[in-house]
């Protein structure tokens, strides 16, 4: 009986302990952020050697934060006037920061344009993965126009750009901004979109 | 804020606030290329799978009207 207890016991235990785990893993599954809501940063990348000729941009990934214009104003510092094409992929976030980085661009007078980064080296999920980020010095890696997209606060700070461009294949998309009670101008009827405006 | 903004990079802030506006309260308004072209979101195109750098359409400096885009595109236009 003694034994029969003890082994209900062990059995209860390790059940316990598995579910512990298993609550403790889907908790930090959804805590941790995909690439995509990672915070936007600056890298400078290039493809080739450069001895003859080379590709070379500065990839802006991630989402615009209320941070991300100082950060961009530190990094375009460091360039020293060197002129680099900045190539977007953002699902958006803080227009303030996104209509500041624009500024910034244009006062700087660089090209945009919608692309993803792929940096070699990194995994097939993570194609642009930290590790292969290169403080202070370049990345190599491949840039591509098709799939990108720039959504949002992105084409804001897009727009910024002397020169503009996205593929065919690239999303541009844009949203109604509210005030954070989920209410716009246009959903509360306040304002009505004119629907045609290729004959404005 | 954001009209002034716009306009002062060249976009056409009215025809962006009415994508903004075709947008779903809880979703985004997708940008075709030649309304991205027409509103001046972009100036270029590339081809699908060109990197950035090969522009294949575009508008022109001087008169302003698009040229040499691709022809999936112009359909859009017109």
């Amino acid at each position: 009986m003694t034994t029969r207890l003890g082994l209900l016991t062990t059995f209860w235990l390790i059940v316990t302990g598995l579910l512990v785990a298993l609550v403790a893993t889907a908790s930090a599954g959804a805590k941790q952020k995909t690439p995509e809501a990672w915070p936007m940063n600056f890298a400078l990348v290039r493809n080739g050697d450069c001895k003859v000729s080379c590709v070379q941009w500065i990839s802006a990934e991630g989402t615009i934060t209320a941070d991300t214009g100082r950060q961009f104003e530190q990094f375009l510092a460091k360039l020293k006037g060197q002129r680099l094409p900045v190539v977007f992929q953002s699902g958006g976030g803080d227009v303030a920061s996104a209509l500041w980085i624009g500024r910034m661009i244009r006062a700087a007078g660089l090209e945009t344009a919608v692309g993803r980064t792929v940096l070699n080296g990194c995994p097939m999920l993570v194609p642009r993965c930290p590790e292969k980020i290169v403080k202070n010095g370049w990345s190599e890696g491949e840039v591509h126009a098709g799939g990108a997209y720039c959504f949002s606060a992105c084409p804001f700070a897009l727009a910024g750009g002397q020169v503009r461009a996205a593929a065919v294949g690239a999303r541009i998309a844009l949203h109604q901004i509210t005030d954070g009670s989920k209410k716009s101008a246009y959903a509360d009827g306040t304002q009505k979109p004119r629907r045609n405006f290729y004959e404005a | 804020m954001l009209s002034d903004y716009l306009d002062e990079m060249g976009v056409r802030s009215g025809d962006v606030f009415v994508m903004m506006g075709l947008a779903t309260p809880e979703g985004l308004y997708d940008v075709w290329s030649a309304e991205a072209l027409k509103s001046g979101i972009i100036t270029k195109v590339f081809s699908y799978s060109d990197e950035p750098g090969y522009v294949t359409g575009g508008t022109d400096d001087e008169s302003g009207d698009v040229v040499n885009i691709p022809p999936e595109i112009e359909l859009l236009l017109k």
